[in-house]
């Protein structure tokens, strides 16, 4: 942790050092006093409004402003500023050296401002420039936001408001089924054993038993490492991996084939992709800047490792939310890994342009709860940032307990100066190398927030201490009082005693396995949200998912070793009556590939996908076409868009395309990819033709089709017969029929006699009509649809 | 076969399709057709329903489509619909009441506005003189001079704002809503249209359908960096000629149905047979639609296509028609950057001058057109832009961001003409009389599409999301 910890030290005074010496050149440059009166005045102004009112608020409000007024001075508006305090005026305009202001804040004469901690050169700085130019109180007559009303009793002592902060609850709401103690659950005694695969099928039957329905009939093996291989990787098997699952006849041959993919690199690049679209990932801040998050990969490709090594999930979570934090290991790649994971509190979106900082600063907040809500608990937290929430226990004073953890933590870097530029610094250098740069948020000066009242900042209600949610912990914590609380927050979210932490994983795995979470709402496990369909086996799942030490892939061998992961997809026809929804899974749902999964099985088959990691090409050639870039920040190049060559050649897995707001690729946003603005628990499952035209008329699906038939065609010795059984194998597992064969020599004839006329090779001609045969296998539903 | 009936008559091609023809030509002999929109468990449940296909508004509907012109950049209210004679009067002189606490960047003295202003038509409403053709047809415009952006003095936000109710968080666009509460006429066409959207500024958001389902997305033909004669629909040129595709085609279908018929039916696998022959009529239609040379000259010189400086966006407002009238829901015509940008921070008489020499007589031409053809009491036209701009200065000769107060009109379909609503004060600096914030724009919009805006509703997240949040109210008075 050591290296660490100087490296960036360092990089932290060597900013300041930049920042201070940046202002200092600003406030010599001459062209300043010469460009008329005006000019300088709105300069003045807006310097005092960026720089000078919003340090004062942040640092000296607390005990000079309207509700406390220390020694009788008050910096919330121009007249008290002007009348100063018991000491006389605090600002002698145009003379720094002489301001009392400017002595206390660099502790000169004895005095010391503010009394907790020293500002910064660069904060120090900003005063001396303001002063320097007549500290100047622009805007005299606005409203500084701290003169705006303070409904909370400003008579009531504060430790008395804290204690107004306590909620209480009816007994409804404390006896809600989500907030119950995950039960310890053994599986029933069912009278079908000879189905029972493992424990979780005891679950299911005993409720198709009560229903009248029966289990479907065991897909077979075709069909099931079709299923199994996509679930778990993304990717299609390969004819010799089908080949070979056929040969073998032994008892293990199923759960052979489950280790292989749990074990291969393929597994993280499918799971990481589901934790992704609940984490909002993207490599864009979005909005009006767009500004591209140079490192962001980093994160994603944390997530990637942490799924194929099976990094416990309590980790898993501790890591993203206070890496940081954590006691120094010894091991670098360790400590490096736990810094990366807090990307997960950066890579959301961030609106650079907002004028009003604060507000900025608090929405990444609200962005933080929501995704730490629907993502880690399934609670929709951000509802109470206005008001108590409407439906669930969660009061706003909640919100605004976990609202203070985030707002200690800061995501930009120079926080008093409320810069727009976030967080990244290197982490380690090995010699002769480059700088290993990550994106980190950073501890700040921790504090409490008040209430915001309609989650208007200028309208405050009670200050809240730090802390979590009451209906599950009633006593407030025990924080740390010089740290965030970010650690606690972590420990608090992962402690087996949390009733949701493990419910909501657990069902979100089971959702990506039959299409449906055991709550179908699976970031919503409120009162508006779903109700279980097997409470018991998901407090089953949950009480095994901790005592196996949070295992995500011992969950995954539980689920697809069992019997009725391994049904038909046919329903019965009772079932049809019966269970029209398949809510107690009489048969396995069928399911649409998902965005990522079609083009990276088009890229599969055509042989043009390329299997190694993606490291930062994503990145590298965002800011490559960066359209206005320094040395730090560039914009996200819109032109980025669906149409940009890039996503075409590109060859890696899809979850290693760049990722801009606001902008994603054709492939991912016309098939239901997650969109990066919004916590994605669920992603749709539309069918419009704009979808039709991309399997017929795009580039990307042209190509590949014209590779898949180019694979096809190498074998020269090989026989039509043989290419179209190659072809069924490769795309959809299995051989074609005897009319399949018939249809498709009629095809390819048709089409050959059609081009006949056309003045080219005869060669080429036989290329394009198998590139339009194999291209009917990527439209076709067969392959889309997964059975 | 539909597809050549379709394609030798390009009137039948041109006429707005009822559903169930648009579905006949499309079936291609298939029984049950239906798009399938899973909406999430939680919205709507699994229904095996087109989400594109007409829905019955909540109530009569004043106008049935939307055609949305939206000039990006910040059109200046002063020098345009809001006139204020007080700003010449005190011209160069400070502003003598607060500036408001959100500004972009500091601004000047009061500066008066270059154009000289008339009073048009009968109703008299005076318009500056850059947009004398606007003016000739201001009877049928309702001026909204009362707009309040909130404190979105940024254009990302701002624009976010308008096309979508948030300038913060991700929600779906105004025509999303549309398309969503009422579907559209013509399958062969997308629904929502957004004609060369910039792709800054919130970009794809502004025409998207963030958690709504991606039917409901707009799609975007061209982009504001590209001249629109350039545009397409992107995957509309087929890879194959005509034949070979419906050999390709006949073989898919034929491959589906075989696979429908072992796995059992499965309102989604119809709905993807269908899409595919949907999408075969859209390569067919869609380039008839967008076709301008089917226009008469006569139509093409109101618009001013084939002059300039008029031609671009003569272009635009003409396709826009001629969507509308095959059954498009919502057109939106954006004019917007970077090649095109009301943004007048300095050199206001020039940029403000010759965008609106772009896009004047487009306009008009568009508002008399629909008149002509019975379209205009059907057809809801709106003229928007992201916010105004400072009655003070920006240097010499330019206006900064002025979301406190702007302009906005609406013309056609429910929307009394001739009329102005609200009010600001003698410097145009704030409204001081009837404001209209953007929920209440947006819910007077949907009002006027048959839409109530507190019913129009999805459930995500646990909550029950609407266009305007929880405010809005319809402006009444302004409905015919």
């Amino acid at each position: 942790m050591m290296i660490v910890q100087e490296s960036r030290n360092a990089t932290c005074r060597r900013l300041l050092r930049q920042a201070a010496a940046l202002l200092i050149a600003i406030g010599s440059v001459p062209a300043w006093f010469e460009s008329g009166l005006r000019a300088e005045d709105a300069r003045a102004s807006d310097h005092f409004e960026k720089r000078v009112r919003p340090l004062l608020i942040e640092r000296c409000h607390k005990c000079h402003a309207a509700e406390k007024t220390k020694g009788g001075l008050r910096l919330d508006s121009a007249k008290s500023f002007k009348q100063g305090g018991e000491s006389g005026a605090v600002v002698v305009p145009g003379k720094p050296d002489e301001s009392l202001l400017i002595q206390a804040v660099r502790h000169e004469n004895g005095l010391k401002m503010p009394p907790d901690g020293k500002l910064n050169a660069a904060q120090i700085a900003d005063l001396v420039t303001w002063v320097k130019s007549g500290a100047v109180w622009a805007n005299a007559d606005s409203v500084a936001p701290s003169e705006t009303p303070v409904p909370a009793d400003k008579d009531v002592p504060l430790q008395n408001q804290i204690e107004a902060t306590r909620a209480r609850f009816t007994s409804a709401e404390r006896n809600f089924w989500a907030f119950q103690p995950v039960k310890d659950v053994s599986p029933p005694d069912v009278t079908a054993v000879d189905w029972i695969a493992t424990p979780i099928d005891r679950f299911i039957l005993i409720q198709l038993e009560a229903n009248g329905l029966h289990p479907a009939a065991a897909a077979d093996k075709r069909t099931l490492i079709r299923r199994v291989a996509f679930d778990l990787t993304g990717l299609p098997p390969a004819p010799e991996e089908i080949g070979a699952f056929l040969k073998d006849e032994s008892a293990e041959a199923y759960e052979k084939v489950v280790k292989r993919l749990l074990d291969s690199p393929h597994y993280g690049e499918r799971w990481g992709r589901h934790w992704l679209d609940v984490v909002r990932y993207a490599d864009s801040t979005a909005n009006d800047a767009n500004a591209v998050m140079r490192y962001a990969w980093r994160y994603r490709n944390y997530v990637i490792d942490a799924f194929n090594r099976d990094l416990p999930y309590d980790q898993f979570l501790i890591e993203q939310l206070a890496g940081d934090l954590l006691p120094p290991s010894d091991d670098i790649s360790t400590r490096l890994r736990r810094t990366i994971a807090t990307g997960f509190l950066m890579v959301g979106p961030k609106a650079l342009a907002e004028t009003d900082k604060e507000q900025s600063r608090l929405d990444i907040v609200d962005d933080q709860m929501d995704v730490t809500g629907r993502a880690l608990l399934g609670l929709t937290l951000a509802c109470a940032r206005c008001h108590d929430h409407k439906f669930d226990a969660i009061r706003a004073v909640d919100y605004y307990a976990m609202a203070g953890i985030f707002r200690s933590t800061e995501p930009f870097q120079d926080e008093a100066r409320n810069s727009s530029m976030w967080w990244e610094f290197p982490l380690f250098q090995a010699p002769g190398e480059k700088p290993f740069m990550v994106m980190a948020p950073k501890e700040a000066t921790p504090r409490n927030l008040r209430v915001h009242l309609r989650g208007n900042r200028f309208t405050l209600g009670a200050l809240v201490p730090r802390g979590f949610l009451q209906i599950i912990s009633p006593e407030p914590p025990d924080l740390d009082p010089s740290h965030s609380g970010r650690l606690e927050l972590a420990r608090w979210i992962t402690s087996p005693q949390n009733p949701l932490t493990a419910r909501v994983m657990v069902n979100r795995i089971w959702q990506h396995h039959f299409g449906r979470g055991i709550v179908a709402t699976s970031d919503n496990f409120g009162v508006r949200g779903e109700r279980p369909t097997h409470p018991e086996l998901l407090d089953f799942l949950a009480g095994q998912f901790v005592s196996s030490g949070w295992s995500i892939k011992k969950l995954h061998r539980e689920i697809v070793l069992s019997s009725v992961y391994r049904q038909q997809s046919r329903p019965s026809e009772t079932a049809r009556q019966v269970d029209p929804d398949n809510q107690s899974l009489s048969w396995f749902p069928n399911r649409r590939l998902s965005a990522e999964e079609l083009r990276d099985s088009v890229l599969a088959i055509s042989g043009q996908l390329d299997r190694e990691s993606g490291t930062s090409e994503a990145q590298d050639i965002l800011w490559k076409e960066a359209e206005v870039q320094d040395e730090k920040r560039g914009f996200a190049p819109n032109r980025m868009a669906a149409d940009h060559p890039f996503y075409t050649e590109f060859r890696k897995r899809s979850i290693y395309l760049p990722v801009v707001r606001n902008m994603l690729p054709d492939v991912l946003a016309l098939f239901d990819g997650a969109d990066p603005n919004n916590v994605t628990a669920i992603r749709n499952d539309t069918t419009v033709p704009s979808q039709s035209l991309f399997l017929l008329n795009s580039r990307f699906i042209r190509e590949q089709s014209r590779h898949f038939a180019q694979t096809l065609l190498a074998d020269d010795k090989a026989s039509d017969e043989q290419r179209c059984e190659r072809a069924h194998l490769k795309a959809l597992g299995r051989g074609p029929s005897t009319d399949e064969q018939a249809r498709s020599k009629r095809f390819l004839e048709a089409h050959l006699q059609s081009t006949a006329a056309q003045p080219r090779p005869a060669a080429d001609r036989r290329l394009s009509a198998w590139q339009s045969y194999c291209q009917t296998l990527f439209c076709a539903n067969e392959f889309l649809y997964l059975e | 076969m539909a597809a050549s009936q379709t394609g030798s008559n390009l009137a039948s091609a041109l006429l707005p399709l009822t559903r169930r023809e648009a579905l006949r030509q499309a079936a291609c002999g298939f029984g049950h057709v239906a798009l399938v929109g899973l909406l999430g468990a939680e919205s709507r449940g699994a229904e095996s329903v087109n989400p594109l296909s007409p829905r019955q508004s909540h109530f009569p509907a004043r106008a049935k489509q939307v055609i949305f012109l939206f000039m990006h950049g910040g059109v200046s209210h002063v020098d345009s619909f809001d006139y204020k004679p007080k700003l010449a009067e005190m011209n160069g002189k400070p502003l003598p009441i607060p500036k408001p606490k959100f500004e972009f960047a500091p601004t000047g003295n009061l500066l008066a506005s270059p154009w000289k202003f008339s009073k048009y038509g009968r109703s008299g409403i005076e318009v500056s003189e850059l947009f004398p053709e606007i003016g000739s047809v201001i009877d049928d415009i309702c001026v909204i001079r009362s707009m309040n952006g909130g404190d979105q003095v940024s254009h990302g936000p701002a624009l976010l704002n308008i096309n979508t109710g948030s300038g913060v968080f991700a929600r779906p666009s105004l025509g999303a809503w549309a398309l969503y509460g009422l579907g559209t006429e013509n399958q062969n066409l997308p629904g929502f249209i957004s004609l060369s959207p910039s792709l800054y500024h919130g970009g794809a958001q502004n025409y998207g359908s963030a958690f709504l389902p991606a039917s409901f997305q707009g799609t975007r033909i061209g982009d504001g960096g590209t001249p629109f004669q350039q545009a397409v629909l992107s995957n509309l040129q087929p890879g194959e000629d005509h034949a070979l595709q419906r050999l390709q085609l006949d073989l898919l279908s034929q491959r589906n149905r075989e696979h429908l018929a072992r796995a059992g039916s499965d309102p989604r696998f119809e709905a993807r047979i269908a899409a595919f022959e949907m999408s075969f009529q859209m390569q067919i239609e869609a380039p008839q639609v967008m076709d301008l040379n089917q226009e008469s000259d006569a139509v093409r010189k109101l618009y001013g296509v084939g002059s300039e400086p008029t031609d671009e966006y003569g272009r635009q407002c003409l396709l826009a028609r001629r969507m509308i009238e095959a059954g498009v829901r919502f057109v939106q015509v954006n004019y917007s950057y970077p090649r095109n940008y009301w943004d007048a921070h300095g050199d206001l008489r020039n940029n403000h001058s010759s965008n609106a020499k772009k896009v004047d007589k487009p306009i008009a031409g568009l508002l008399i057109d629909l008149k002509q053809r019975g379209l205009h009491d059907e057809t809801l036209v709106i003229f928007g832009t992201e916010f105004g701009r400072t009655p003070a200065a920006q240097g010499n000769d330019g206006r900064d961001h002025h979301p406190h107060a702007f302009s906005v009109w609406l013309a056609g379909g429910g929307v009394k003409g001739g009329m102005t609503y609200g009010e600001t004060d003698e410097f145009g600096y704030y409204v001081v009389k009837d404001k209209v914030t953007m929920p209440d724009f947006h819910a007077t919009i949907l009002h006027l599409l048959g839409l109530d805006h507190t019913r129009l509703t999805y459930r995500h997240a646990g909550r029950d999301y609407r266009l305007t949040d929880v405010h809005g109210d319809v402006i009444t008075e302004i409905l015919a």
